[in-house]
């Protein structure tokens, strides 16, 4: 070998070296990107996923706190939001992804779990975690029925129990904030509840909460099928426990009408 | 010794050349007794030792099949699909074994998964391993500590060693350090030169070697390979709930 194609190599493996290791430090989705200034050097990640039908992305915070923007790029969040949340659960947000793939974002758009209903924010994609959520949920408030889906197979369908007309249910998209398993599984709760993230339209506060609409069992199942609660959402006692092993938090809510 | 020294070299270099060649990838296990001098045909299948790679390695009375060593100082061991990395052994036959950072003394093991900066003396383990756990089979005598470990490693079948073996029997031992793997019976086999067995108490004192782990793959558990994971049911809190009912 010449010495002039020993320098080549030499420089062709420092060259897949470098590169080798500046693609490791984009690998891994819980690190900070690089800074800007490097980037010029570095691949960003290009690894992307397909979404299948009736997929979620659902973000988890990382930290003790989520700041939220009102624009990608904002220097001054809107909202900072504790993780565990209040009621001592992770901090789990709805991506709003409609793209058929996933690929990380610097920023992403989230469905928050606060008043109003439907708020959104932008959050920096290095303070949460990603993960493909293939359950969801809808609820049709006229048929009193709530039906769970993995992908495109409904694996639960089920009467319901909803808000009366003084105190109705929302209508809207939301998303399971948390699950609580109820210390006394005998009572209204059943022994399972879901909070999401909607809120009643008229009441503030409700047994020492917010007014936030849950998804429980119930210790008066003769009354499934009728307008019948504050607003939550109630069903038998052993379908709460069958999604409650069974939906991760971040699971899409729909409420309809 | 000298000419079983040579021959066993030979062996060795040939077995890492066909390992370089990439020959090694799946044979079928059938492992005869061989004198340490002889190579057999027994290799790891599955995704471990796929090629034989030995430096700076001292052997005496040694048959290795597939074998991939560092800084191996070896007396009296036969061993078949076994990687290992940092590793002494006086008296040791293994099959099918991942060792890393492994100090051994008069140890026999079987289809196992050893990990990181073990010591273990006079041991004997049986079991086989499957992704991501490691099972011991056959467990007498004294200590058992944890289990392993993840990779997938599938070899194990056949080894014995003939030639410049004496037995030597081992009681009362200790298996201990970090991570690992379990069984300790109270026999060793296989010992040419057996030395420092059955003396409980200083095992887990020693390290060498890098302390990580070998062995191939195993499975992440919720990660797909774009970096995105799959959720898994909520956990939930206890408590009382304050939603509105």
């Amino acid at each position: 070998m010449t010495a002039t194609r020993r320098l080549l190599l030499g420089v062709t493996v420092a060259g897949v070296a470098v590169a080798t290791v500046a693609a490791v430090g984009f690998t891994r989705d819980d690190r900070e990107p690089a800074p800007l200034r490097k980037q010029a050097t570095v691949k960003r990640d290009t690894r992307t996923a397909a979404i299948p039908h009736g997929f979620s992305i659902v973000a988890h915070s990382r930290g003790s706190t989520v700041k939220v923007y009102a624009r990608p790029g904002a220097k001054q969040p809107i909202r900072v939001l504790p993780n565990p949340n209040a009621n001592g659960g992770l901090l789990v947000f709805l991506v709003d992804w409609s793209r058929p793939r996933w690929t990380r974002p610097r920023w992403v758009r989230l469905r928050l779990p606060v008043r109003p209903n439907g708020n959104v924010g932008w959050a920096r994609a290095s303070e949460l975690r990603f993960l493909q959520n293939p359950f969801r949920v809808k609820v049709d408030l006229t048929r009193h029925e709530i039906t769970a889906w993995r992908g495109r197979r409904p694996i639960l369908r089920e009467r319901i129990g909803v808000g009366r007309a003084l105190t109705p249910t929302p209508v809207g998209k939301y998303f399971i904030t948390e699950l609580i398993n109820v210390e006394n599984p005998g009572g209204l709760y059943g022994p399972h509840a879901f909070g999401t993230s909607a809120y009643s339209t008229v009441l503030t506060n409700f047994g020492g909460g917010p007014g936030q609409i849950g998804i429980h069992g119930t210790n008066r199942p003769e009354l499934l099928g009728t307008d019948v609660s504050h607003g939550c959402i109630r069903l038998r006692n052993p379908a709460i426990t069958r999604l409650a092993r069974t939906l991760p938090l971040g699971t899409p809510v729909e409420i309809t009408r | 010794m000298r000419g079983q020294i040579l021959r066993g070299a030979a062996v060795t270099l040939t077995t890492a050349a066909l390992g370089a060649l990439g020959v090694a990838a799946a044979f079928a296990a059938s492992a005869k007794p061989s004198s340490p001098a002889t190579s057999t045909k027994t290799y790891s299948t599955g995704k471990t030792t796929t090629t034989h790679h030995t430096t700076g390695h001292t052997t005496t009375g040694h048959t290795t099949t597939g074998h991939t060593t560092t800084g191996h100082t070896t007396t009296g061991h036969t061993t078949t699909g076994h990687t290992t990395t940092g590793h002494t052994t006086t008296g040791h036959t293994t099959t099918g074994h991942t060792t890393t950072g492994h100090t051994t003394t008069g140890h026999t093991t079987t289809g196992s998964t050893t990990t990181v900066g073990t010591t273990t003396i006079g041991t004997t383990t049986v079991g086989t391993t499957t992704a991501g756990t490691t099972t011991v089979g056959t467990t007498s005598g004294t200590t058992t500590t944890g289990t392993t470990t993840s990779g997938t490693t599938t070899a194990a079948t056949t080894s014995t060693t003939t030639g410049a073996t004496t037995t030597a029997a081992t009681t009362g031992t200790t298996t201990s350090a970090g991570t690992t793997t379990g069984g300790v019976a109270g026999v060793t086999t296989s010992a040419g030169t057996t030395t420092s067995s059955g003396s409980a108490g200083s095992s887990g004192t020693q390290r060498s070697g890098s302390g990580k782990q070998q062995g191939s793959g195993g499975t992440q558990s919720g990660s797909t390979g774009s970096g995105l994971g799959t959720a898994e049911a909520a956990q939930g809190t206890s408590g009382k709930p304050s939603f509105t009912g």
